[in-house]
């Protein structure tokens, strides 16, 4: 039997009550909304101040993505500083893209190597084809050894 | 899935092919371990709360 392809957009409203999640542990399949990428990261040397670094990285599918960065910079001295965290499709030292706010954000820490600084950025990155996304590292001390960075990157397929 | 390196980094959303080239990208060696030996090593390497 032949089949007429209907090829017209459907145009409503949808009673959000009526949107079913799932209650099985799963995630949401690669394509879908809800679909979950992200990688954690684990005593990650921060590298030399005022440098960007990759923490991790993750591959994304093209879509709209929000998208978290977030961590804990632990100083390896007793000495004021700060770190920032961020993400972005740019690798290594490289500060293209990030915006105060909206891809970057940064916490300082007083002069005490037992303190924890943390550090988290939200926002939205909308891909019209696959990519690599780095959660990106600045540590700005004065001397000592390098921060360590302890942290995650996460994705969610929003639309 | 969710993949386990042995440096306490773990992966969820990718193949392990894709994890094994990103993290060679950023000049890491891959050995992919269980969770049990994840745990333990994040356990052994979490920030000490003092």
């Amino acid at each position: 039997m032949a089949r007429t392809q209907i090829d017209k957009s459907l145009v409503g409203s949808v009673n959000s009550s009526s949107l079913v999640g799932i209650a099985d542990g799963s995630n949401a399949a690669a394509g879908r909304v809800g679909e979950y990428v992200s990688s954690t990261f684990n005593a990650v040397s921060a590298g030399t101040t005022d440098t960007f670094g990759d923490a991790t990285s993750i591959v994304l599918s093209a879509g709209d993505w929000m998208i978290e960065a977030s961590g804990w910079y632990r100083p390896q001295s007793s000495v004021t500083g700060y770190g920032v965290v961020g993400f972005s499709t740019h690798v290594g030292n490289d500060s293209s893209s990030l915006v105060a706010g909206m891809t970057e954000a940064a916490a300082s820490w007083p002069a005490d190597a037992n303190f924890y600084s943390w550090v988290a950025v939200t926002g939205r990155l909308n891909l019209a084809a696959s990519a690599t996304v780095y959660c990106k590292m600045l540590p700005h001390y004065a001397s000592g050894s390098a921060p360590l960075f302890y942290g995650a990157i996460q994705a969610w397929r929003i639309h | 899935m969710k993949l386990y390196a042995s440096d306490g980094c773990s992966y969820e959303g990718m193949s392990a092919e894709v994890v094994v080239a990103l993290r060679l990208e950023l000049g890491r060696e891959t050995e992919f371990v269980d969770q049990a030996t994840y745990e333990a090593y994040v356990l052994a390497h979490q920030p000490v709360r003092e």
